[in-house]
């Protein structure tokens, strides 16, 4: 690609992301001169964990807002109990618990990251425009109106050229996929993988390639799949954490920046092959390799596969564009835990192993090595970039775009 | 008589791709010489060449003069565009 073409594919780059500036919540607020008064009727228990969050939380937005008025409402009381039992029924909620929040024509059972991020939208929402406030309806025995109900979403947003999109459609399974291919075609580790492979090659023994090759691939798999489970639970911890958040997000940014200027620069240059960098490591790995492939005896070489596979992706691990540590953030926003954690985790992992997978199965039967590693690795920078530059903002000023719905 | 001199590497996945084409077109090219050299067994001739930081890098020879260089990774397509212009 010449200099031309290089400007272009960056000024397109960049149009794209004035497109993502150019985001906005459909339930718009726009600026009034004077704000609307808004109320927050707000149920708790006594020692109820996600209740003290709220009220910390409810905390926080008074101190910003002059027109924000919060109520409280143990349940401890009895008239209280039997208020959350009533504005339950209004609201058709089946899940009777606290904290339960109400505010304008909407309801909120608990209090999680989703939720803390609904709430700051509906009391900006109804702070900018006019609104009926179903609980003082309700304290003031007038009739509820099916028109009362706020049936806005807190999750549709207006993209440019494609119109409005409810977040939550888009599955987390799908993104686990997409994430997973894009960062498997990095060909980070894929060079080792390739080595391998043409050095077993050699021995025209079909089994051996499998075992050795196949045991390679199942010890990377595994390998990342306890990573990813490591970085989520560390992320769970942490979660609450806005500061690590937008830590991840900055992260996200630079890695997406340079891998686009990666990819460019390489087009620019027309020197599209292997930087001759950390060439020790490799040349280690690459002699760690040939100690197996030429190994007599075919348990040691399997025992010396696995060792190796759990070296090279430890070592490239920094390498990858930081896509697994993104998608364990994602999860971890979603409140993704236990077996639906493993489940998504394991999903990443599967598309992935696919690449691999396909390379390992061409040059089993072909016994040739394809170059399709190298052409989708070509593009992996590119589109690995674009992925992080899109998530990283997202994740610093769009977090709620993030939470998606199950498969 | 026109020599390629390919330096590659091991770890290299675009020099496993480009070994082939490099050697299948001198097959079909009468006149043309394929010399492979290793980028970590010999340094000093990778020295010699002054190849840069990125790999396979391939040098048109002729008579002990350099006459091109092509580096990376090539289409087939590209590399006879490339070396075509050499015979």
């Amino acid at each position: 690609m010449n200099k031309g073409k290089a400007y272009i594919t960056t000024l397109s780059l960049m149009t794209a992301l004035g497109l993502f500036f150019s985001i906005k919540p459909v339930a718009t607020v726009s600026a009034a001169e004077e704000a609307f008064p808004v109320n927050v009727y707000f149920f708790s228990a006594p020692g109820c964990g996600h209740c003290a969050a709220e009220k910390s939380y409810l905390d926080e937005q008074t101190a910003l807002r002059d027109n924000l008025t919060v109520v409280e409402y143990g349940i401890d009381e009895p008239d209280h109990l039997t208020m959350l039992g009533d504005i339950a029924a209004i609201f058709s909620e089946e899940t009777v618990a606290t904290p339960f929040t109400v505010i304008g024509g909407k309801h909120y059972v608990g209090f999680n990251a989703a939720v803390e991020l609904s709430l700051t939208r509906a009391i900006e929402r109804y702070s900018a425009n006019a609104h009926v406030d179903i609980m003082a309806k309700y304290l003031a025995d007038e009739p509820i109106l099916a028109t009362d109900f706020d049936t806005t979403s807190d999750f549709e947003y207006d993209l440019p050229l494609i119109g409005i999109v409810d977040v939550r459609d888009v599955s987390l399974g799908i993104v686990a996929v997409i994430l997973g291919f894009i960062d498997g075609i990095n060909p980070c580790a894929m060079w080792v993988l390739l080595f391998l492979i043409s050095l077993v090659l050699g021995s025209k023994d079909k089994k051996r390639i499998w075992l050795i090759g196949g045991l390679f691939l199942l010890t990377s798999g595994v390998f990342y799949f306890l990573i990813m489970m490591a970085w989520l639970k560390t992320i769970e911890l942490l979660i609450a954490q806005t500061v690590f958040q937008i830590i991840i997000g900055a992260l996200a940014l630079l890695a997406g920046a340079y891998n686009i200027y990666s990819f460019v620069k390489a087009r620019v240059k027309k020197e599209d092959g292997c930087e001759v960098t950390n060439v020790t490591q490799k040349q280690n790995i690459a002699a760690k390799v040939r100690q197996i492939a030429n190994a007599g005896s075919l348990p040691v070489a399997l025992i010396g596969v696995m060792g190796l596979a759990v070296i090279v992706n430890a070592v490239e691990l920094a390498c990858s564009t930081g896509l697994p540590l993104v998608f364990t953030q994602i999860l971890a926003v979603n409140g993704i835990v236990g077996a639906a954690s493993i489940f998504y985790v394991l999903l990443y992992i599967l598309f992935f192993m696919l690449d691999d997978l396909l390379i390992f199965g061409i040059a089993v039967f072909t016994l040739k090595v394809s170059p399709l590693a190298s052409k989708l690795g070509r593009y992996a920078h590119l589109i690995g970039g674009i992925l992080m530059l899109a998530i990283g903002i997202l994740m610093i000023f769009f977090p709620e775009i993030l939470l998606f719905s199950f498969l | 008589m026109r020599q390629i001199v390919l330096i590659t590497a091991v770890w290299c996945p675009s020099c496993l791709i480009m070994r082939p084409r490099y050697q299948d077109y001198v097959k079909r090219h009468p006149g043309w010489q394929f010399t492979e050299i290793d980028f970590d067994e010999s340094p000093n001739i990778v020295k010699q060449y002054g190849v840069g930081k990125t790999l396979p890098a391939a040098i048109v020879v002729s008579e002990g003069k350099e006459l091109a260089r092509v580096v990376g990774e090539q289409s087939v397509k590209e590399l006879e565009k490339n070396l075509d212009g050499y015979e």
